[in-house]
């Protein structure tokens, strides 16, 4: 058969063709910044009903597969009771944040908020990325839900990610875990500062992901100490539960002291996500809270 | 006229099938992970049809692969888009050697596309962040990958291959149009 009848371009050009819109892709994301652009249109009109639907489908397997080796009852009691150990597991962080902060900063400034303040809103993923290199998931909720790139996602009790790109109804979620994650962090113990990165090598070792940089100049942290989002960084809003530490040692320097978290989400099994809708910009935490 | 019609009914199917193997790949084969491991329909299609049909449909089903692949990550929107793009005319090259009665060479193909995935998405976006440890992604994240990747094409290929010979019959008739 004769393939080549159809167009007597040679390939070769087409390859050249291709690469150099390929090139123009990578040097125009790479300096707006911004990720899908008009692709986002298929995803949204085409991707996101079907996988709406096959999401559904699979779970539905996973869970079947779940059922083998134990009743559906009990997994909806132990849902339930992880729940209800994840929602009690934010409200301790919550007070113990609080109580640690008015000690010390009562007179400095006012703690008005913690995340169980800011306006959320409810997603569902219906998607992960196509990769096994990198944790991204897709929610089902997007710019027309009021949803902006920024803005923090958290499950039950603690931090998930952050939302990198969104489309008019659906948007795509960073994950905590994702290997190029860096997330700026405080102990609440000590009020020190560290890194939190994720790490594909530990993760899929030990569940957990790093962090780094923890100064510690009382030598007061220790292992289950819980670590929060900081006040300085400038993506994240304050006080959201990342994990507790289970590992720390001290680094060769002396000085700063890294080890590794145990999230408290779990991101194997994520189906349901919250969207805070207060999104920090600058240091500055703008829109909605509640009263 | 007539002739492009083939080939926007051709470019038609390609980009269903494209569009059926992602939302497969990222919604059904999330009940279905193995060790934290998605097999890369991606890259099936993307190999097969490269190798199958020649470098520029492979370069250019790779193209549209990546960018599907590239509008759910979270990291430079293009890079996948690129790789994807070059193994496809890759691929495209050995069309030669595909004769389609045996499975073992498409098989073949597939795995080393994948593990050569594996390894241009390690080199350009882990290994230059200072994750050295090589050894440890190939063995945890690229071998497994391929593994699973090639017992899904094997349950792919019939279908695939199919898929293959309703593209020569367009070609058939759309080079008989032309003759006439």
């Amino acid at each position: 058969m004769n393939r080549r009848k159809g167009i007597n371009i040679p390939s070769h050009f087409v390859l050249l063709f291709l690469a150099v819109i390929c090139i123009g892709i990578l040097f125009f994301s790479y300096a707006s910044g911004s990720f899908a652009g008009p692709v986002s249109v298929i995803a949204d009109y085409v991707f996101m009903p079907l996988q709406k639907g096959m999401s559904a489908v699979g779970d539905k397997i996973y869970d079947s597969a779940k059922e083998g080796e134990s009743k559906k009852e009990l997994i909806a009691e132990n849902e339930l009771l992880k729940a209800q150990v994840a929602e009690l597991q934010s409200r301790l962080t919550n007070v113990q944040l609080q109580e640690s902060e008015l000690e010390r900063l009562r007179e400095l400034y006012k703690l008005d908020q913690s995340y169980s303040e800011y306006e959320t809103t409810g997603a569902y993923v219906v998607g992960q990325g196509a990769s096994n290199w990198f944790n991204t998931f897709t929610i089902d909720k997007g710019s027309a839900d009021g949803i902006k790139k920024d803005m923090n996602v958290i499950a039950g009790s603690g931090l998930v990610g952050i939302i990198v790109d969104v489309g008019s109804h659906y948007s795509v979620v960073r994950s905590l875990i994702n290997d190029n994650t860096n997330v700026s962090a405080m102990v609440i113990s000590s009020g020190d500062n560290c890194i939190v990165s994720g790490n594909l090598e530990r993760m899929n070792e030990s569940n957990m992901i790093d962090f780094t940089g923890l100064e510690d100049s009382g030598d007061i942290v220790e292992e289950g100490d819980a670590i929060v989002t900081s006040n300085i960084s400038n993506k994240y809003l304050k006080g959201i539960l990342i994990g507790y530490i289970s590992k720390i040692q001290d680094d060769s320097n002396d000085l700063t002291k890294s080890g590794a978290i145990t999230p408290v989400v779990d991101f194997k099994h994520l189906k349901e996500v919250l969207v805070i809708l207060g999104k920090k910009e600058n240091g500055e935490v703008e829109g909605r809270t509640k009263e | 006229m007539k002739r492009f019609q083939y080939l926007f009914l051709k470019a038609f199917l390609v980009l269903l099938l494209i569009f059926a193997g992602f939302i497969l790949q990222t919604s059904i084969f999330r009940g279905l992970k193995l060790a934290g491991i998605v097999p890369n329909i991606m890259v099936i299609i993307t190999s097969s049809l490269g190798f199958m049909r020649g470098p520029k449909t492979g370069a250019m089903t790779g193209f549209f692969c990546g960018l599907c692949i590239d509008t759910y990550s979270c990291i430079l929107f293009g890079s996948s888009t690129f790789i994807l793009m070059l193994l496809g005319y890759l691929n495209g090259v050995f069309n030669r050697l595909f004769f389609g009665e045996s499975i073992r060479l498409p098989l073949f193909m597939v795995a080393i596309t994948d593990v050569l995935y594996g390894s241009l998405v390690y080199l350009t976006l882990f290994f230059s962040r200072h994750r050295n440890n090589v050894t440890y992604y190939l063995m945890n994240v690229s071998l497994p990958e391929m593994v699973y990747t090639i017992v899904v094409f094997v349950f792919l290929y019939f279908f695939i291959y199919r898929f293959n010979i309703l593209l020569d019959t367009i070609d058939k008739r759309s080079a008989r149009r032309i003759a006439r």
